[in-house]
């Protein structure tokens, strides 16, 4: 897949538009998509929401896991979303937002300028003839400013929780069509940690809000199965 | 009943000591002995060894110490491996004239393809054929990733560290977390009651400094083991015989110079040059006999080892005794580090050594004073025992090599140079490779691991015609050399190199799980 992300000029980008739809092309490529912790109540309904470690920096993301396998997403057919949830970064696409590496403040508003959302004659237009931004790209930037702020919110959770020392490292173990699988580089909170946290820290868990996404994240962990599910639906389908 | 523990000396042996002595007695506030330590604010550490072996990763997890801010804050790099550079043949006489002795196991289970090397080298080095670390050593990448959780990694490694940083470290986790007392002044006598034991030590500006147990970390002052109670040294030099050090720290030419995921250790005509890659620069330094050799000579040597970037800079030379004690710890008093004794820093042993002696002593320690000397006899049986075999494996190095380009080693390939336990060892090894039954302590320093990438790296010659017959499984054994250069092709994909690791590191930080 053919990429360009470009920061979204005024200029550069006067005439072109954007069909209000999902570009899973780009979304839906992977087997997951992070999340903030202001979703995980509805996510949690339909996907395991697990952590794993960024490859970059090590550092521990929370995801919705679409599939099995690296690649594998089973929440796409036919490029359709066929989940009842949907987690909202992905929504952004081809839009994004981002920040300098050398200042982190500051934030840039990016586009991928070959999805086929985008057209000079379809679709939304992003700016007016006088160059301002039209009330469809100013929505769609304030949600993507509302993301950043959750993500940062998030990350601070993320860093909560690992603190006090709650994650462990577990693999997944399946049958599937009579072959034993494994997915590893997964890690969970471990029940048995959380148990034996003082009772300070779970009021501190709490207080920060942290202490419900925590009891999400456990029940996420059903939808294992309907991954599963899903998996052996399109293998006998094929 | 033990309550107090004065450790005179504030180098790494002292601190290691006192973290040790901190965890095991019950750590800060509710432990029923109180450990102090006494560092000199005037006589400096000896500021030197930087290479440790991978013992090093349990010792700081058991301390409770960060990987991350170990890396962080000792300007530290990972280590695989030490590489003998012209050890075998004399300079020039090859192009390959190197050996790694890398830190992984070598593959020999399940099946143990050591003698099937023997047999059939196929134009592989020894440490290549039963592991791929020391590929990864080459191709200059780390032995971890950043996703890896602290201490863990895809090769065994240890680290090389700035001594007086991981002093300062240690300091800190000792003082700050276990409740050590840290008292800052010279000790100036030593006052000794009719059965011998030390009573209190003296100082120049903080009192007496009253104690049960005293432990001697005074670096080769040796104050209270060699001063107070004269404890016998005994002299190895007969089997090792350097005995002087020029070291001198090496800065980069460029920020993003590579690091060397390994020690190199160059053979010289009359020593050894290590070169040791921390983050923040390289401490290079030659170990020399001074019997071989004269000061301005070796000053040369090191000089032309490092380079055009020598010229600015100062070396700075430390003198060594190469040797141990009789005792090490007679009546309350237990010396551990460069009090104890020396050998040359080849195998990155003084760490080692004491790092394993202090972890005895807080094993082992009493409750009551006289019980002490039942213990201490255990110790020093021990210790002596771990000493002896340190030499062995330090002599074999030079004993097995081939060269005759000096006096010097020409003179330690004469088996009148060997102990007698090194020939003895040697002898069996003619006939047969070695075995894990050759080693039978649980404390061996060196283990059949060791002797094994040494021995062969060397060209030693074990003569196989005897059992030959007995290596059935010729084919099977080529699929293990296959496999390790498959996974190392593998494993290039994945790791990165040794610099941009400990870059990233510094960065983001090791998660704990
Ligand atoms: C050339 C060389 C290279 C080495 N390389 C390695 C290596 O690669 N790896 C390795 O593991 N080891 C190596 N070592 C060994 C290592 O340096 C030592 O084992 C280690 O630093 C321990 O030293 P220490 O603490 O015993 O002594 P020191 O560092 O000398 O500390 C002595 C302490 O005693 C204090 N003291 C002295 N007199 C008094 C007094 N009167 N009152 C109060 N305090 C006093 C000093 O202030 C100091 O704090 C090397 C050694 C040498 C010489």
């Amino acid at each position: 897949m053919q990429e360009n992300i470009v920061q979204l000029d005024k200029v550069e980008h006067s005439d072109i538009k954007l069909k209000n739809s999902l570009d899973l092309k780009r979304a839906g490529s992977g087997n997951m998509s992070p999340v903030i912790v202001h979703e995980i109540p509805q996510l949690s309904t339909q996907f395991p929401l697990i952590f794993i470690k960024n490859s970059n920096t090590g550092e521990f993301n929370w995801v919705a896991l679409f599939g099995l396998e690296s690649k594998q997403n089973l929440f796409v057919e036919n490029e359709k979303w066929t989940g009842k949830e949907i987690p909202a970064i992905m929504t952004h696409v081809p839009l994004g937002m981002t920040t300098l590496p050398e200042d982190n403040d500051k934030l840039l508003v990016v586009i991928d300028t070959l999805s086929h959302l985008v057209s000079k004659d379809e679709g939304e237009a992003l700016f007016n003839e006088n160059g301002d931004e039209t009330e469809f790209l100013k929505k769609r930037i304030q949600a993507m400013l509302t993301y950043q702020h959750h993500a940062k919110v998030t990350k601070e959770l993320i860093q909560l929780i690992v603190e006090l020392d709650l994650l462990e490292s577990k693999e997944f173990s399946f049958e599937i069509g009579g072959d034993k699988k494994n997915l590893g580089g997964m890690y969970l909170i471990s029940e048995e940690k959380l148990n034996k946290l003082p009772d300070e820290k779970i009021l501190l868990l709490q207080k920060k809000g942290v202490l419900g996404a925590i009891y999400h994240h456990f029940s996420s962990l059903h939808n294992f199965k309907s991954l599963l599910n899903r998996l052996s639906e399109r293998q006998g389908a094929a | 009943m033990i309550k107090s523990i004065v450790i005179v000396g504030g180098g790494t042996a002292g601190w290691i000591t006192a973290n040790h002595l901190a965890v095991a007695l019950g750590g800060a506030g509710k432990s029923s002995v109180q450990i102090t330590l006494l560092e000199s604010p005037d006589i400096p550490t000896v500021g030197v060894g930087e290479g440790t072996v991978p013992a090093m990763r349990n010792t700081l997890a058991h301390f409770g110490i960060r990987e991350t801010d170990f890396l962080r804050e000792c300007d530290a790099t990972f280590k695989q491996s030490i590489k003998f550079v012209d050890w075998v043949h004399n300079p020039g006489a090859s192009v390959n004239n190197f050996y790694h002795h890398v830190f992984d196991y070598p593959a020999i289970y399940p099946l143990n393809t050591v003698p099937y090397w023997l047999l059939e080298p196929n134009n592989l080095k020894f440490a290549d054929a039963v592991s791929l670390q020391g590929k990864v050593c080459d191709a200059g990448l780390a032995p971890k990733m950043i996703t890896h959780p602290e201490f863990q990694g895809v090769t065994e490694y240890a680290y090389h560290l700035d001594a007086g940083k991981f002093s300062q470290l240690l300091a800190n986790n000792a003082v700050n977390k276990l409740g050590v007392k840290h008292v800052k002044a010279n000790l100036t006598d030593v006052d000794i009651d009719e059965s011998g034991d030390i009573q209190f030590v003296k100082t120049d500006r903080a009192g007496d400094l009253k104690g049960d147990l005293f432990v001697d970390c005074s670096g080769f002052n040796a104050l209270l083991i060699d001063k107070k109670y004269k404890v016998k040294f005994i002299d190895q030099s007969q089997h090792l015989f350097v005995d002087t050090a020029l070291a001198m720290q090496v800065p980069y030419q460029n920020p993003d110079d590579p690091i060397a995921s390994h020690t190199i250790a160059t053979a010289k005509q009359s020593g050894w040059i290590w070169d040791i890659g921390l983050s923040s620069r390289r401490g290079v330094g030659y170990v020399y006999s001074s019997q071989y050799t004269d000061d301005t000579s070796a000053e040369e040597t090191l000089r032309n080892y490092v380079g055009g970037a020598a010229s600015e800079l100062q070396c700075r030379k430390i003198s060594m005794k190469i040797g141990y004690r009789e005792k090490f710890w007679v009546n309350n008093c237990v010396s551990i580090g460069l009090s104890q004794g020396f050998v040359e820093p080849l195998e990155a042993t003084g760490l080692l050594l004491f790092d394993a002696a202090a972890k005895m002593l807080a094993e082992l320690l009493p409750g009551h004073k006289q019980d002490m000397a039942k213990t201490s006899r255990l110790f020093n049986q021990r210790s002596t025992y771990t000493w002896k075999r340190v030499i062995d494996f330090i002599k074999m190095h030079y004993y097995l090599s081939q060269r005759d380009d000096s006096e010097f080693w020409i003179d330690n390939r004469k088996a009148s140079s060997a102990p007698q336990s090194l020939l003895e060892a040697l002898d069996l090894w003619h006939n047969r490779p070695p075995s894990e039954y050759d080693f039978f302590s649980r404390f061996e320093a060196f283990n059949l691991d060791n002797y094994l990438y040494v021995l062969y790296g060397m060209e030693f010659q074990t003569n196989m015609s005897g059992i030959a017959g007995r290596y059935t499984q010729a084919e099977k054994s080529q699929e293990f050399y296959r496999r390790f250069s498959q996974q190392f092709d593998e494993l290039k994909t994945q790791l990165e190199p040794n610099r941009k690791l400990l870059g990233r590191i510094k960065k983001y930080g090791l998660q704990t799980c």
